[in-house]
C-alpha cells in the first residue's frame, strides 16, 4: 500500500468517524444513535486494520459490534416502549451532561497540549496474533489471570441467575 | 492471492499503480463471489426442496423444467414482479438496511475460505477470529428488522433471535479453541494443512458443540424459533415482501453455505482427501454438500425447540461441554 492510498483511506475513515459521532449525539431517535454507535465501532477497527493491528481490530468487531451494540439494541428493545419506533431520548439531566462534556473536552485539551505524540518509524509486526499471546503468557501473567477468573465469575454467575428463574 | 507475484510484475510493466491493481482483484474477487453466492443459492434451495419431498415421500417441484429444476428461476421472477409492501410505520431508513445487514456477514466470511491449497481470496492471520466476528454483526441486522417493521410478531421474532446468538456464539467460539491449540494457528489454510486426521476424529466434543451451535448462529431448524411460522408468522421478516424478502432468503442460505464450509475446514479436513492436489476443491465441494444435507436432514426430521429449552441447552449443556473439551485436549496435549 502506498502513502497516497494510505491517506486517502484515513482521511474517508476520520470523516466517517467524525460524522457518525455527530450522528450519535443529535439523532434524538435511540435506536438510530445505537446504530451509528456500531457504524462508529466498525469505523476505528478500520483504523486498526490500516495500522497493521489486525488481531486489535478483529477484537474491535468481536467485542464492541457483536457484543455491546447488541446488547445495547437489546436494552433498548426491552424497555417498556419497546415497539413504538420513534422512541425518542426525554432529554433529561442537560446541565449535568454539559458539564461532564465540558469537563471531558478540557481534560482531552490539556492531554494533548502537554503530551509529545511521537511517530514511530519501525515497521508494524507481522504474526500479532502470537506477539500478544506471548506477552500475555510472560510479561503480562498476573493480570491476565486475574482478568479471565473475574470473566469466568461473570459467566457462572450468569448461569447461577438463569437457574434461579427457573425454580421459581 | 491479493498479491500474487506475476500480477505484481505485469502491474510494473504496465504502469499500473499497486493500489489501483489490488482494487481491481478486490472488485473482481467481490463479483465472483456474488455470482458464487447466486449460484450456491438456486442449488441449495433446490436442494432442500427436493431433500424435504423425499423425507415425506412427495415429489416436490416437478413441473418447469426438468424434474423441476427452473422452478426457482420461476420463482424468482414471480418475487422480483411482485409489489415492494412498505409498513406505513415502519422506519424507512432501518427497514430498508437490515436486509443488507442480515447478507453482508456472510457474504464477506466467505473471503478468508481457502478452497483449496493455496486457493484463498485473502488469507488472514486471524482468518477465525474474522468469521466469528463478522458473523455476530448479523445480529444487528435481525434486531434492525424486528425494530424497524414496528410490528410485534417481528419484534418478539428478532429478540428470540438475538437471545440465541448472543448465547450460542459463546460455546461457538470456545468449541474452536480446541482446534486453535492443535493446529497451533488461527490461520484457516493453516488449520486444514495441519489437519492429517480429521480434527472431527481428534475433537468430537469440540465438533458435536461446533455443529450444533452453527445450527442455532443460522437459525435453522431446530433452532429456527425467531421465525416460527405457527406462533410468530415468519417472525423477524414478517412485514417484507417480493425482493427484501428474497434479500432474507437469500442471506440466510449463505449464511447456511458459510457456515458449513467453516464446519468443512475446521473439523472436516478442508481440501484434503485421496488423489492429486489439484483435486482439492472438488473433495471440499463434496464435504460442503455432504454438511449442507445432514443440516437439511435435521431440520426435516427433528421437531422445533422451544424458546427455554434452546436456552438451557445452550448455557447449561453446550456451554460446559466446550469448557471441558478445552481442559481436556490441554491436559492431552500436555502429556503427548
Amino acid at each position: 500500500m502506498n502513502d497516497i492510498a494510505t491517506y486517502i483511506i484515513f482521511f474517508g475513515l476520520s470523516t466517517m468517524a467524525i460524522l457518525s459521532a455527530i450522528a450519535i449525539v443529535t439523532r434524538r431517535n435511540l435506536f438510530h444513535a445505537a446504530m451509528f454507535l456500531g457504524f462508529l465501532m466498525l469505523v476505528v477497527a478500520g483504523f486498526y486494520f490500516l495500522l497493521d493491528a489486525d488481531l486489535v481490530g478483529m477484537m474491535q468487531v468481536f467485542v464492541y459490534v457483536g457484543g455491546v451494540i447488541v446488547v445495547l439494541l437489546f436494552g433498548i428493545m426491552l424497555t417498556s416502549q419497546m415497539t413504538n419506533v420513534r422512541m425518542v431520548s426525554a432529554m433529561k439531566q442537560k446541565g449535568f451532561t454539559f458539564l461532564a462534556v465540558t469537563g471531558f473536552v478540557a481534560l482531552l485539551i490539556s492531554v494533548f497540549t502537554k503530551v509529545n505524540l511521537s511517530v514511530s518509524t519501525a515497521t508494524a509486526p507481522k504474526d500479532t496474533t502470537s506477539l500478544v499471546g506471548k506477552l500475555f503468557m510472560t510479561n503480562y501473567i498476573l493480570p491476565f489471570e486475574v482478568m479471565s477468573v473475574l470473566l469466568l465469575a461473570a459467566l457462572i454467575g450468569a448461569i447461577v441467575i438463569a437457574r434461579q428463574e427457573v425454580k421459581q | 492471492m491479493l498479491s500474487s507475484a506475476q500480477l505484481i510484475e505485469f502491474a510494473n510493466n504496465n504502469g499500473i499503480p499497486l493500489w489501483a491493481l489490488n482494487a481491481s482483484i478486490a472488485l473482481v474477487m467481490a463479483i465472483v463471489v456474488f455470482a458464487i453466492c447466486g449460484l450456491g443459492v438456486i442449488v441449495f434451495v433446490y436442494m432442500e426442496r427436493k431433500v424435504s419431498a423425499d423425507f415425506q415421500l412427495r415429489w416436490g417441484p416437478m413441473h418447469v423444467g426438468w424434474h423441476g429444476t427452473l422452478q426457482l428461476i420461476a420463482d424468482a421472477l414471480k418475487l422480483f414482479s411482485k409489489e415492494d409492501v412498505f409498513p406505513r410505520n415502519a422506519d424507512p431508513w432501518v427497514f430498508r438496511l437490515a436486509p443488507i445487514f442480515m447478507f453482508l456477514p456472510a457474504f464477506i466470511s466467505l473471503m478468508v475460505m481457502p478452497i483449496g491449497p493455496g486457493i484463498v481470496i485473502q488469507d488472514l492471520n486471524v482468518g477465525l477470529l474474522y468469521i466469528l466476528a463478522i458473523t455476530s454483526i448479523s445480529v444487528a441486522g435481525i434486531v434492525m428488522a424486528g425494530f424497524g417493521s414496528y410490528n410485534k410478531f417481528a419484534v418478539i421474532g428478532s429478540l428470540r433471535s438475538a437471545a440465541q446468538m448472543v448465547s450460542y456464539e459463546v460455546p461457538r467460539a470456545l468449541s474452536i479453541i480446541g482446534v486453535v491449540m492443535i493446529a497451533g494457528s488461527g490461520k484457516l489454510s493453516s488449520i486444514v494443512g495441519a489437519q492429517h486426521i480429521w480434527y472431527a476424529i481428534l475433537q468430537p466434543i469440540g465438533f458435536v458443540v461446533f455443529f450444533v451451535s452453527s445450527l442455532a448462529e443460522t437459525n435453522r431448524a431446530p433452532f429456527d424459533l425467531p421465525e416460527t411460522e405457527a406462533e410468530l408468522v415468519n417472525g423477524y421478516y414478517n412485514e417484507y415482501s417480493g425482493m427484501r424478502f428474497m434479500f432474507f432468503l437469500f442471506a440466510e442460505y449463505i449464511a447456511l453455505m458459510s457456515a458449513s464450509a467453516l464446519t468443512v475446514v475446521l473439523f472436516l479436513g478442508g481440501w484434503h482427501g485421496p488423489g492429486p492436489e489439484f483435486l482439492g476443491p472438488i473433495w471440499f465441494l463434496v464435504k460442503l454438500f455432504a454438511v449442507i444435507y445432514v443440516i437439511m436432514w435435521i431440520r426435516w426430521t427433528l421437531p422445533r425447540f422451544r424458546i427455554d429449552q434452546v436456552m438451557d441447552l445452550g448455557w447449561k449443556v453446550l456451554l460446559p461441554l466446550a469448557l471441558l473439551n478445552i481442559f481436556i485436549t490441554g491436559i492431552i496435549m500436555l502429556v503427548i
